[in-house]
C-alpha cells in the first residue's frame, strides 16, 4: 500500500537524518574547549541524535511486515523509549550543569557576563556557617546545603 | 516496495556513522579533563545506544535486545542525579 510506503519512507529518513545529527554532535563534544560549551554539543547529540532515530524506528516498525504481529509491540518500546529520553535528557543535562557551576568544578570559563554569582554563598561565608555548625553539641541536624567542596 | 532490503541499506549507512561517533564519545570520555565531562560523554554514549539498539531490534527481528533500551536510558539519568548528589550535598542516599 502507498501509505506504507511513505511511513517507511519517513521513518528512515528520521533515522539518518538522526545519525548525521549524532555525527555533528560527537565531533563537537570532541572540539569544543570548555564543559558548558560541551554541553550545548551534547544536547544535539541527545535529542537530534537519540529521539529522532528512536521515532523514526518506531514507524518503520509499525510497517515492517517481515516482524510479524510483534512489530506492534516493538513500536509501542520505540515510543516509550522516545518519550522517556524526550524528558530524561534535559533533565539529566540541566543538573549535570548545575552540578558543575555551584559545586565549581573544573575551571571556570572566561565569561562575559555571570549575573549567578553574586548569588553563590561566599567561601568564608560557607566556611563560618560550617563551624557555628560544628560547635554545638548534640546537634544532630545537617545543614541543609553544603558545598562539599568549599568546605574544606 | 521490499522494505527489508532497503531498510539493510539504511542500517548499513547508519552504523558507519553512528560507530564513528560512538568512538569519538568515546575518545572525551577517556581523555575528559573534569569528571564532569565523563559523565557528559557516558551520558551521551548510553542514549545513544538505546536508540541504536532499537533500531537494531528491528533489524534482527528479537524484542528482547529493543527493551533493554529503556533501563539503559535510565541508567544514564541515574548516573547524572547520583553525580549531582554527590558533589552538592556530599553524599548519596536514596
Amino acid at each position: 500500500m502507498i501509505i506504507e510506503d511513505i511511513i517507511f519512507v519517513i521513518g528512515s529518513v528520521a533515522i539518518l537524518i538522526g545519525a548525521i545529527y549524532d555525527l555533528i554532535a560527537a565531533i563537537g563534544l570532541l572540539r569544543f574547549n570548555d564543559f558548558y560549551m560541551r554541553t550545548h554539543a551534547a544536547t544535539v547529540g541527545t535529542i537530534g541524535g537519540a529521539v529522532l532515530p528512536v521515532f523514526g524506528a518506531g514507524l518503520v516498525a509499525l510497517v515492517y511486515h517481515p516482524l510479524g504481529s510483534q512489530r506492534f509491540f516493538m513500536a509501542g518500546i520505540a515510543f516509550t523509549v522516545g518519550v522517556l529520553i524526550l524528558i530524561i535528557a534535559p533533565t539529566g543535562s540541566h543538573s549535570l550543569v548545575s552540578a558543575v557551576y555551584f559545586g565549581r568544578v573544573g575551571k571556570k570559563p572566561p565569561l562575559v557576563v555571570d549575573q549567578l554569582e553574586e548569588d553563590l554563598p561566599k567561601r568564608e561565608d560557607v566556611a563560618e556557617l560550617v563551624r557555628e555548625h560544628e560547635e554545638l553539641p548534640g546537634e544532630e541536624e545537617e545543614p541543609k546545603f553544603t558545598f562539599r567542596r568549599l568546605v574544606r | 516496495m521490499n522494505f527489508e532490503a532497503v531498510f539493510l541499506d539504511v542500517l548499513y549507512f547508519a552504523a558507519v556513522i553512528y560507530t564513528l561517533a560512538f568512538v569519538l564519545y568515546g575518545v572525551r570520555a577517556i581523555k575528559g579533563p573534569t569528571t564532569a565531562d565523563i559523565i557528559l560523554a557516558v551520558d551521551c554514549l548510553s542514549f545513544d545506544m538505546a536508540a541504536f539498539m532499537v533500531v537494531l531490534g528491528i533489524y534482527f527481528k528479537s524484542i528482547m535486545l529493543a527493551s533493554g533500551a529503556i533501563i539503559l536510558a535510565l541508567w544514564a539519568f541515574m548516573l547524572d542525579i547520583y553525580y549531582t548528589k554527590y558533589v552538592l550535598y556530599g553524599e548519596v542516599e536514596v
